[in-house]
């Protein structure tokens, strides 16, 4: 009976990632995908002729970090870095994010020159509280709540970091994990365009609000793969050449390339147990793959709720992982165009379009949007991001036209008063290009096609639970060691050689791909395979 | 020349509640000291005042419940005059619908809320258990002064945090991580099932706060809350209402040689070559002392009465970023009988009183204020004094004293419109409960979060001066050069609420801002 | 959203920046015409000419505003006032940019540049330094907390070079303070500062403002330039004492006179409103190219300030708020502007750190290096023995002393008695390269300060 080293259940990124890691630590590594093609739907023309990613925006966040240690580039991707988009207010104004700090600079001393002059202590702080972050990203968390030798250790040398930090600096530090951005922001800005702007690039598809306290440290994420030596304007915005597709193909590429295997149309239902431990999976098909190790890349609930019998888990695990928060909050709407969507709002000619556009509406705006969210409401105001990918790869539409990727941000999974009706589902539709069309005129009549994915869409077709594309909230009591929470935030199960190696452990969606390094170390080593070791 | 009266030992600046104690417990070290108090009263928003002749109550806090044991012995306020009304005033969440609540963990309490949920009880039972075991981890260090952030004791001191929880054991320190950073909303839902429970816990929580129920911070400012009633005596209702207690307070200060002068606003703090030497008020006398110590708001005192230009800027735009916000508003009302609240037994009428029947309406009227609303179904925090101190109405006539939480500093279109619109809610509120409310109400005074900045220096409203949020709480508060009392002016001490361990009526930052400035002039 | 209102204060006093209150009215070489009311003009009524400007004051100095009105992105760097001027003058097309301007590289050759300046006079565009105007009933309180030297001694119409630290004592920038009135100051810097201003300006009853773009600025410096602004009409200028400024009246126009620059040598600053900058640049030019003025470009400014041993911020020292991290931060010690520093006048930002700053050994130091080595070279690293000592900040070749320069922030190691400092560098001949290490010696003070910088009447200059 052939046994394999590890089998990575689901193809998502942190699973290719996984698998990446290990093939190249020398494990004889099989990933399961339940779908026609790994990462993301290949091939999705919501029109023929018109392609474009189906779930997500079509933005890449994979650290520079990432890509060079799996040299995905030999592997076929090209990255694309454009500035970093632009906001459209409600009044007709517009501010955008450039990569050049000259011209950043300029842009934001169109509202304010005290702003723009400290855009650069903004962005040293935001790259210094980087700097500071990425370590702990990028190592597998230990259980603070376990007693060890190890982990007071660990404990002391922790201490003494933060005795060694400056009094202001460890404030400062303070504010930036535990303020809202409203607050946070407003030690730096005076504009409401600005801060708004902000606020939205780093709280689109997050469940805090800008005023809820610890939303500030999502300002981090434009941040976390800049370099400090860029010519200081705004972060970029990364897009794969070919869309996500072509990440998941370079990631297969390179998986192969070592020595693992990719099968797809392989839905794993159970894992086979033996004593408590995990064998292996049993596929749809009734096929049995048995392996030393298994990791999983499916969110938590779906993992231990979805693959277990519930009386295989320990006492109390299942109410556990029941109170594990997943909501989704992102729909998605696909725009075919037969025409270029003009935005009068914006200069002509701006560059930073091509990093897409926000619809944002002024801090409160998006607060009451995260409230209505919460309280289940359908959504009124909510913040929307549309990216036109075929303003840079032509060749995602016929010549002319153009494919527009939107996400809605705000969308609760299901509605406080019934269900999401084809009726509801419409008017969100509408809503959305309403919005849309309030900032490019004429764009309801450039629309070929539509297709329109609630969260509960997501969920069935990718099997994200209630469509969480962060694989679990990113609250601050489900990051770091409470993620998904004490006691299994270093990838290891109470179930025996079965790891997670999905977004609901840490450090989430933080690091694109960084669970699934993170997890590949721990499995490696347990593998005992060389040359184990997680992307910084 | 100086006239004799003029010199002193120590200025205390503010005769709030910390000022007083800060006063007293230099009195107490010998020292000769004077107290200036801007208004014509002490206290503050502690006070007991007419709300219609004959009928007192207390201005703002209406229950001492976090004054530590030790500092009403030292300063002997028994032998002062503080008697108390009542003493372990008991909570109890009312119900709109069916059968209040009692907050206790008596097994007879218990009884009703195993009625609505056994699985609650028992939960209860634990939760309570495991935030006071969190609490008690923290209390230690808010009986001492914060130490200094980056300095030479750092190290030791945060070794000495590791170590202290090395001795939890792992389920409780499980316990303490996850839910330190988290919301108290999440943690209650997570807890419980019983909506009015929920209700009442999230709302003692959050009382005074401007924080929503599912805002991250909650946790810890529970936590951190729990620890300082921890030290406390217990919830009780001093005998005469607030103003009591100042009383008693300005009766030990003087007993211990403190000459009080109100209505003496300071205009300045006098410095010569970076030491703090006197006052000068705003009458243009001068006073001088050694030791200057201010219970106003940091800000006030850095940057309004020692001036700017005797600080760095850093340290000036740090002080002037601290936030300062409040949301919690206070309603009195004086009343010509007991109302009648329904289902709930006469014993029962001196409790706290809480009206949040669910985190739901918790979370609404957090959310209505960020629109700068008031909520329309208010959550509140109710007491009628008089019930217990009769001496506060005519009798068989009553007072009652109503905190208002998620009040907008700002309202939208401007509190002028809006100020009578919020009585009324809260009546109609109330009157749910106790129908007759309304019939019986003879007179009312509002104070709203601005009624506060303006009456009692209090900036935003924000009763603590300052927000409790981990960026001001312990070596951060009130921003981390000014954590240990002490200013880069020689002889300048801040001793008010700013100042850790913070607001709340425990006179501890008064307590250790006095320590502190004792030790400093002894090594002088 | 009013991008004007952030610029430019439109409030009580819009007339504020435009010479009619920069200009007292005590002072005797201001026309009446500057002081009567203000008329707005149009941009079509202004008649060509030089003689023809400046009959009118305008009020709102809005209309002198060069906020762009093209999109951010339209043009990476924008144009001085004196852009067109400048061009005329270039030979080269070599250009550069300075502080998001357009700045000559090099207008003719950096050697005929040089004689000009140091044998004549060189004019040249200084348009894009940034300028801060500071008023208010606590302008000099605000200035005595903001900066490290007393400015209280300054007079009005004074200069001083100041420098302002932030609470650690770490250097934020430094500047140029003029004091323009007596509740009114002008700040000229190398960098952008309002945010520290503004916070610096918490508890004060002071206004500050952004004026960089309602101000043209034209350096004219050497031995001959006293004599050519006689010769300009600029009346009585020898009598103007360094680092003090006036206003004078030429060709009807309005300019304020500074004794200040940064060659080293006898040299003026002057300063006009962006309108006036082409006319008073090419009445200049007229009056001096036969004394043997020539324009200069930033090569030149360049190479005069490292001789002069001016350190530059942004290249030679960073700013507290743009250093990553605290070793690059420097206090003013280190920057050897300890002269700029007085501990004992009151209280200022970073006064406790300096105090303990000035007691402790210097973590690194500023200093001028001299490389003996007749043709130009291109290196960074200075070394001393197998280790290295420091980095060249900024380099130059000074024609006049045949010697290559640079300024550069060393290790306190490489100023230990005995330490031989060197630099290596790679010399190309054809396909050939040849690694050179070159003795480097440390300078004590400028390698270039002359006399006439400091005399008073200013010196007319050898005749040509």
């Amino acid at each position: 009976m052939q046994r394999r080293d590890a089998i990575v259940i689901g193809g998502g990124l942190n699973g290719l990632t996984a698998a990446a890691c290990l093939a190249r630590a020398g494990a004889d590594v099989l990933v399961l995908e339940r779908n026609a093609t790994p990462g993301i739907a290949a091939g999705y023309e919501v029109a023929p002729g018109f392609r474009l990613p189906r779930y997500s925006l079509g933005t890449s966040n994979l650290p520079a970090r990432l890509v060079a240690d799996l040299e995905l580039t030999k592997y076929g991707l090209r990255l694309l870095r454009l500035d970093g988009g632009v906001s459209l207010f409600p009044n007709g104004s517009s501010h955008a994010s450039y990569r050049d700090g000259v011209i950043h600079r300029r842009e934001l001393s169109r509202f304010s020159l005290r702003d723009a002059d400290n855009w650069t202590r903004y962005r040293r702080d935001m790259l210094a509280a980087v700097h500071r972050l990425r370590p702990l990203l990028s190592r597998v968390m230990s259980d603070p709540s376990r007693r060890s030798f190890a982990n007071l250790r660990r404990l002391l040398s922790a201490a003494d970091a933060l005795a060694a930090m400056r009094a202001n600096e460890l404030h400062d530090m303070t504010r930036l994990w535990t303020l809202s951005a409203a607050d946070f922001l407003a030690g730096y800005f005076e504009t409401e365009e600005v801060k708004t702007h902000l606020a939205a690039a780093a709280l689109a598809g997050a469940t805090l609000g800008p005023y809820a306290p610890s939303s500030a440290r999502f300002l981090l994420r434009p941040f976390m793969d800049e370099t400090v030596g860029a010519s200081g304007g705004a972060p970029a915005t990364v897009i794969p050449v070919g869309g996500p597709e072509a990440i998941a193909a370079a990631f297969v590429a390179d998986i192969k390339a070592h020595g693992g295997e990719v099968r797809t149309e392989a839905e794993v239902t159970d894992i086979v147990l033996r004593r408590g431990e995990a064998r292996g999976v049993a596929l749809a098909n009734g096929e049995e793959i048995y392996a030393r190790a298994v990791l999983s890349d499916l969110d938590l609930k779906r993992t231990f709720l979805a693959l277990f019998p519930w009386k295989e888990l320990p006492e109390g695990f299942v109410e556990r992982v029941g109170r594990f928060r997943m909501r989704g909050i992102t729909a998605k709407v696909n725009i075919a165009l037969d025409a270029p969507p003009l935005f009068p709002g914006v200069a002509e000619g701006c560059p930073a379009l091509l990093g897409g556009i926000r619809l944002a509406n002024a801090l409160g705006g998006m607060d009451r949007a995260i409230d209505d969210w919460r309280d289940r409401l359908p959504p009124r105001m909510p913040m929307v991001e549309a990216l036109i990918p075929s303003l840079v790869d032509r060749s995602l539409a016929p010549e002319g036209k153009h494919v527009m990727s939107v996400c809605v941000h705000g969308v609760p999974e299901t509605l406080h008063d019934g269900p999401w009706t084809a009726e509801r589902r419409d008017d969100l539709t509408d809503l959305v290009v309403t919005r849309l069309a309030e900032q490019s005129p004429g764009l309801r009549d450039r629309i070929l096609a539509l297709e329109t994915l609630i969260p509960a869409d997501i969920e069935a077709e990718i099997g994200l639970t209630s469509g969480d594309f962060a694989q679990g909230e990113e609250t601050l009591d489900q990051m770091f060691f409470n993620r998904p929470f004490a006691g299994m935030s270093g990838h290891e199960t109470p179930i025996r050689n079965f790891y997670l190696c999905s977004a609901s452990g840490h450090p989430g969606s933080l690091v694109a791909g960084g669970a699934g390094a993170n997890a590949a170390a721990v499995v490696a080593a347990a593998l005992g395979k060389r040359g184990a070791h997680a992307p910084a | 020349m100086l006239l004799p009266d003029r010199s002193f030992d120590a200025i205390v600046i503010g005769g709030g509640h910390n000022g007083l104690v800060a006063a007293a417990y230099l009195g107490k070290a010998g020292r000769r000291v004077l107290l200036l108090e801007a208004s014509p009263n002490l206290g503050g928003p502690l006070a007991t005042a007419e709300i219609t002749p004959d009928y007192r109550v207390s201005t703002g806090a209406h229950l001492i419940d976090m004054l530590p044991r030790r500092v009403e012995k030292d300063l002997k306020l028994a032998k002062h005059g503080l008697r108390y009304a009542a003493r372990y005033v008991p909570t109890i969440a009312l119900n709109p619908t069916n059968g209040h609540l009692v907050l206790s963990r008596r097994k007879r309490d218990l009884e009703l809320l195993r009625k609505k949920s056994p699985r609650d009880a028992d939960a209860y039972l634990a939760f309570t258990k495991r935030m006071r075991s969190h609490a008690a981890l923290l209390s230690p260090f808010l009986d001492e002064t914060p130490f200094a952030l980056g300095g030479e004791g750092a190290r030791a001191a945060f070794r000495k945090i590791v170590w202290r929880s090395q001795r939890l054991n792992a389920a409780s320190r499980e316990a303490l991580l996850h839910d330190l950073p988290g919301s108290i909303g999440d943690l209650l839902d997570d807890t419980f099932e019983t909506s009015i429970l929920k209700g009442a816990l999230a709302l003692e929580a959050l009382l005074g706060t401007v924080a929503g129920p599912f805002d991250a911070g909650t946790v810890l400012r529970s936590i951190y809350r729990k620890a300082q009633r921890l030290a406390g005596i217990g919830t009780s209702m001093p005998e005469g209402g607030m103003g009591a207690f100042i009383d008693a307070l300005a009766a030990a200060a003087m007993d211990m040689g403190v000459a009080i002068r109100t209505s003496s606003p300071v205009a300045r703090i006098l410095v010569e070559d970076d030491i703090a030497v006197g006052v000068e008020t705003a009458a243009g006398e001068i006073f001088h002392a050694p030791l200057v110590l201010s219970s106003a708001h940091p800000r006030a005192t850095m940057i309004g009465l020692l001036g700017a230009n005797r600080i760095d800027a850093g340290l000036a735009a740090r002080l002037s970023r601290a936030s300062t916000r409040g949301a919690t508003a206070k309603l009195n009302l004086a009343l010509s009988g007991l109302p009648t609240i329904q289902g709930l037994a006469p014993a029962e009428y001196g409790a706290r009183l809480i009206v949040a029947p669910s985190l739901a309406d918790v979370q609404e009227a957090y959310a209505q204020s960020k629109q700068g609303l008031f909520a329309s179904n208010p959550v509140m925090e109710v007491t009628i004094p008089s019930v217990a101190d009769p001496t506060l109405a005519p009798p068989s006539h009553h007072v009652m004293s109503i905190l208002i939480q998620y009040v907008p500093y700002e309202a939208a279109g401007g509190w002028a419109d809006s100020r009578d619109r919020l009585i009324d809610r809260v009546i109609e509120t109330l009157s749910i409960y106790a129908p007759d409310l309304k019939s019986r109400i003879i007179a009312g005074e509002l104070l709203l979060p601005a009624d506060l900045e303006r009456k009692f220096g209090l900036p935003g409203g924000d009763w603590h001066h300052g927000e409790l949020r981990a960026d001001q709480l312990l070596m951060h508060r009130p921003v981390p050069a000014l954590a240990q009392y002490r200013t880069p002016i020689a002889g300048l001490y801040l001793c008010g609420a700013g100042s850790h361990p913070g607001g709340g009526v425990t006179g501890m930052a008064g307590r250790l801002a006095a320590k502190a400035a004792l030790a400093e002039r002894r090594r002088a | 959203m009013s991008d004007d209102a952030e610029t430019i204060p439109l409030g009580p006093e819009p007339a504020a920046d435009a010479p009619a209150v920069d200009a007292p009215a005590a002072d005797a070489s201001v026309p009446e015409g500057l002081i009567a009311p203000a008329e707005p003009a149009s941009e079509d009524a202004r008649p060509a000419g030089m003689a023809a400007f400046a009959d009118t004051v305008r009020a709102d100095p809005a209309l002198f505003e060069h906020a762009p009105v093209e999109p951010p992105f339209a043009r990476h760097v924008l144009t001085s006032p004196l852009h067109m001027n400048v061009a005329m003058e270039s030979r080269t097309n070599l250009w550069t940019h300075w502080n998001g301007y357009t700045a000559a590289d090099i207008l003719t050759n950096i050697e005929d540049e040089y004689r000009a300046l140091r044998h004549a006079a060189a004019i040249s565009d200084i348009s894009p330094l940034v300028k801060y105007r500071i008023s208010g009933r606590e302008a000099l309180a605000y200035l005595t907390r903001l900066v490290a030297d007393n400015p209280a001694g300054l007079s009005v119409d004074d200069a001083a070079p100041v420098v302002f630290c932030e609470d650690r004592g770490f250097v934020v920038g430094d500047g140029l303070l003029f004091r323009l009135g007596e509740e009114e100051y002008r700040l000229v810097t190398e960098e952008t500062h309002l945010g520290w201003l503004l916070d610096s300006a918490i508890g004060f009853a002071v206004q500050v403002d952004d004026v960089s773009s309602t101000l043209a600025g034209l350096s004219l410096q050497g031995p001959l330039s006293a004599r050519i602004l006689a010769l300009a009409g600029f009346a009585d200028i020898e009598t103007l004492r360094p680092y003090a400024a006036r206003w004078f009246q030429v060709a009807a126009m309005p300019v304020y006179v500074s004794r200040t620059g940064s060659s080293g040598d006898l040299g003026y600053e002057l300063w006009v409103d962006p309108e006036d900058a082409q006319p008073v640049w090419a009445h200049l030019l007229t009056h001096g190219a036969p004394l043997g003025l020539a324009a200069g470009g930033f090569a030149l400014r360049e190479l005069a300030r490292i001789e002069a041993g001016i350190a530059r911020a942004g290249r030679d020292y960073l700013g507290a708020f743009s250093a990553v991290d605290d070793d690059s931060a420097s206090t003013p010690y280190e920057l050897g502007l300890a002269a700029l520093v007085d501990l004992d006048h009151g209280h200022f930002t970073g006064r406790d750190a300096l105090r303990a700053a000035k007691a402790a050994p210097p973590r690194h130091i500023l200093a001028t290096l001299a490389i003996d080595w007749r043709e130009p070279l291109n290196f960074t690293g200075i070394h001393a023995g197998g280790l290295v000592a420091g980095i060249a900040t900024s380099t130059a070749f000074s024609p006049s002393l045949e010697t290559n320069l640079a300024l550069a922030m060393l290790k306190p190691s490489a100023l230990a008695k005995g330490a031989m400092l060197h630099i290596e560098a790679e010399v190309r001949r054809g396909f050939e390269l040849r690694r050179l290490k070159v003795p480097a010696r440390i300078v004590a003070g400028p390698v270039l300060s002359l006399p006439a910088r400091h005399l008073v009447p200013a010196p007319a200059g050898p005749k040509p």
